[in-house]
């Protein structure tokens, strides 16, 4: 999962950045003002932004009413001071889908980013169950066939991916979009190493795949689509 | 004592008016009147005078004149109790006399001075033993030598008309009054009216419906509309005041809860796992930082509260300006040196200042800290201090800063603005600095001015009255 946060108190983006990224695993991109947030949310398939409002040469609201506006449909979670009734309704009114006011606690701010993406994939519990595969996303564990299993978060971060959608094709320009943020180097055969090392670990035996290649597309956790 | 209501106060003013108005009207038609019967019955005495005394100019015999006079002098429908006397100047009998034979006595009483001169005619008034009478008094040559002819009646008619006239006058004035005093309550009632319904719409205006009352919209008489507009004005003051505190309380929170913010989420971020020991030890100084910015944003806070919430000033004393602006120089070209600036403050003249030290150092704390802040890396702020003519100097401070736009110049001494929100936040100002500065001045009795020019950096002018 990858998530922009739009952000002017850079230290704040960074704690917040910090504990996505080590809790529960998620490529976290960081602007500190709103043109550049702006740009980047439109220009980078995003799970989730994270959006403050008081922001240097653009709003929050207006960043939120120009992706709205340009039919983006990606998760808003407004991080703002501003805590009266009516911005948070003007706020939710304009497109956002959750709003939190500072101070906040980061484990809710976990817990509601988490929500939202889950919501976004059309998962209703934090438990997906794939064949013999049970990857709990609040408790960031993974379970093949009755064990625990532990993963890094590079193969977690993909399982999850695959989980969330499951039965379809995720090309592997998909996978790259929402594993990996601006700052990390990835070498063109990042993907087809992380899969065979997790097909390594889930292997449900002879003539079986957990982990499908649909050839020239992408790749399907779980059964294969009609 | 409560004063009277207004409906009570003005219909008593205009009952009072119109009361006046006809007992004046009544006055003048009961004097009117008066004088009128007066004439007409002077008149009437008149005629029988004269026609005694043309009866005085026949050759008749004493007796065929007391029978001619007798005759005459019958009783008229006003003229009740006549009575009369004939007689000649140096003569003690009379010539004729009524048989009463009262007007002797009467004639007697009228002092000489009151008589009629010879030739002459008078109306005279006299008291009987019916009330009062009139008389009239013709002295003329006759016939028969200097003849004296006096007619008098009763003037009980006079009076009995007088009376029942007064009785209707009083009936009528009575009534009328009472008309106008119902009148004038009514239309005193009717003309207030406007003040109940503007008192209605007043009485439903609460703090939260401020801003939304429509006094405009009353159909207010003319009188009222001032009355109405000034209460407008004051509402609309009012509401500004309210809004303006609640956009200080909105702000105030926001600065607050952001170091806040910062502060908690750094905590809770370095406490989700085990870390080195270096990375607790940065998590508690920047929170140490976040503490600071809070206990600095407070401090300002509370200097502007307690500044907003009383007037004047507290503990005023003759404050050496100079050896103030020379300390605090000091103190912030220690913290210039760092960045390699310098702040100079030199051969300031001595000026004494009437006010607050605290609040001095203060506002001139502020006005060098933006300075070292926000002035160019390395740049030099100077100092200086001017008495001018008459009561007042000046302190300029000035750094060699870019030029600020005009349209951020007018805003700069807005509470919470910060022109620069980015960089504020590494700094940590609030935007509160200049508004506390300013209010300092002012309560001092002077203002601050800020110029900018490209060439020139920017200079901050500081007015205040010297001692």
């Amino acid at each position: 999962m990858r998530v922009l946060i739009v952000e002017d108190e850079a230290r704040l983006a960074r704690n917040i950045a910090q504990v996505l990224t080590e809790e529960v695993s998620y490529a976290v991109d960081i602007s500190t003002e709103g043109e550049d947030g702006l740009h980047m949310a439109r220009t980078n398939p995003y799970d989730l932004i994270i959006l403050d409002l008081l922001l240097p040469k653009l709003g929050g609201l207006e960043v939120l009413r120009a992706l709205r506006a340009g039919k983006s449909r990606t998760p808003i979670l407004i991080l703002t001071a501003r805590d009266t009734t009516a911005e948070i309704r003007r706020g939710l009114d304009l497109g956002a889908d959750d709003y939190l006011t500072k101070p906040f606690d980061m484990g809710e701010l976990v817990a509601r980013c988490r929500a939202i993406i889950r919501r976004a994939y059309d998962r209703p519990t934090s438990v997906i169950t794939v064949e013999g595969l049970k990857i709990n996303t609040a408790a960031h564990t993974v379970t093949w066939r009755g064990k625990t299993t532990l993963l890094t978060a590079m193969e977690y971060r993909l399982l999850e991916y695959l989980a969330m959608r499951a039965g379809e094709v995720v090309s592997k320009a998909d996978i790259l979009d929402h594993l990996y943020d601006f700052g990390s180097e990835n070498l063109s055969n990042v993907v087809e190493v992380y899969i065979s090392s997790l097909r390594r670990r889930f292997d449900p035996g002879p003539r079986h795949r957990l982990i499908h290649t649909v050839r020239g597309q992408g790749y399907v956790l779980g059964a294969l689509p009609e | 004592m409560k004063p009277l209501p207004l409906t009570w106060r003005v219909s008593l003013l205009v009952t009072l008016v119109l009361a006046g108005v006809i007992a004046a009207i009544s006055v003048a038609a009961y004097l009117e009147l008066r004088e009128a019967l007066r004439a007409s019955f002077d008149e009437g005495l008149l005629v029988v005078a004269k026609g005694i005394s043309s009866e005085m100019d026949e050759p008749e015999s004493p007796e065929d004149l007391q029978a001619e006079i007798r005759r005459m002098v019958r009783p008229a429908a006003h003229l009740k109790s006549v009575e009369y006397r004939v007689w000649e100047d140096g003569h003690a009998e009379d010539l004729a006399a009524s048989p009463e034979a009262e007007s002797r006595d009467e004639v007697a009483a009228i002092p000489e001075a009151k008589r009629p001169e010879p030739g002459s005619t008078r109306f005279l008034s006299t008291r009987g033993r019916d009330g009062p009478r009139r008389m009239v008094w013709m002295r003329r040559a006759t016939l028969r030598g200097r003849a004296n002819v006096v007619v008098s009646a009763s003037e009980g008619y006079v009076h009995h008309e007088m009376s029942e006239f007064l009785g209707v006058l009083l009936g009528i004035g009575g009534v009328m009054g009472l008309g106008a005093a119902a009148v004038a309550m009514l239309i005193v009632v009717w003309g207030l009216r406007p003040i109940g319904k503007t008192a209605a719409v007043l009485a439903g205006i609460t703090h939260r419906s401020l801003g939304q009352e429509r006094l405009g919209a009353l159909s207010a008489p003319r009188e009222l509309r001032p009355f109405i507009s000034t209460l407008s004005e004051m509402l609309a003051r009012l509401n500004r005041g309210i809004l303006q505190q609640q956009q200080f309380t909105a702000d105030a929170s926001h600065e607050l809860r952001t170091p806040l913010a910062l502060a908690k989420s750094t905590l809770q971020a370095v406490r989700s796992r085990d870390r080195e020991a270096a990375e607790y030890r940065r998590a508690v100084d920047e929170t140490l930082g976040d503490l600071e910015r809070m206990e600095r944003l407070i401090n300002q806070l509370l200097v502007l509260t307690r500044m907003d919430e009383t007037e004047g000033l507290a503990d005023v004393a003759d404050v050496p300006l100079d050896a103030l602006l020379v300390q605090l120089a000091a103190k912030f070209d220690a913290r210039a040196r760092a960045g390699g600036g310098r702040v100079v403050a030199e051969s300031l003249p001595a000026v004494f200042v009437r006010g607050n030290e605290d609040l001095l150092t203060r506002l001139f704390g502020n006005l060098l800290d933006n300075a070292v802040t926000h002035g160019p890396e390395g740049g030099t702020v100077r100092i200086w201090l001017e008495p001018l003519d008459g009561a007042h100097c000046t302190v300029s401070i000035h750094d060699a800063g870019g030029r600020i736009p005009p349209e951020v110049l007018s805003r700069l001494f807005d509470r919470f603005y910060r022109a620069d929100p980015s960089r504020a936040r590494t700094t940590g100002g609030a935007g509160l600095g200049l508004a506390i500065a300013r209010e300092i001045a002012r309560r001092h009795g002077g203002d601050i001015e800020i110029t900018s020019a490209p060439d020139s950096g920017t200079r901050v002018v500081v007015h205040l009255p010297r001692v």
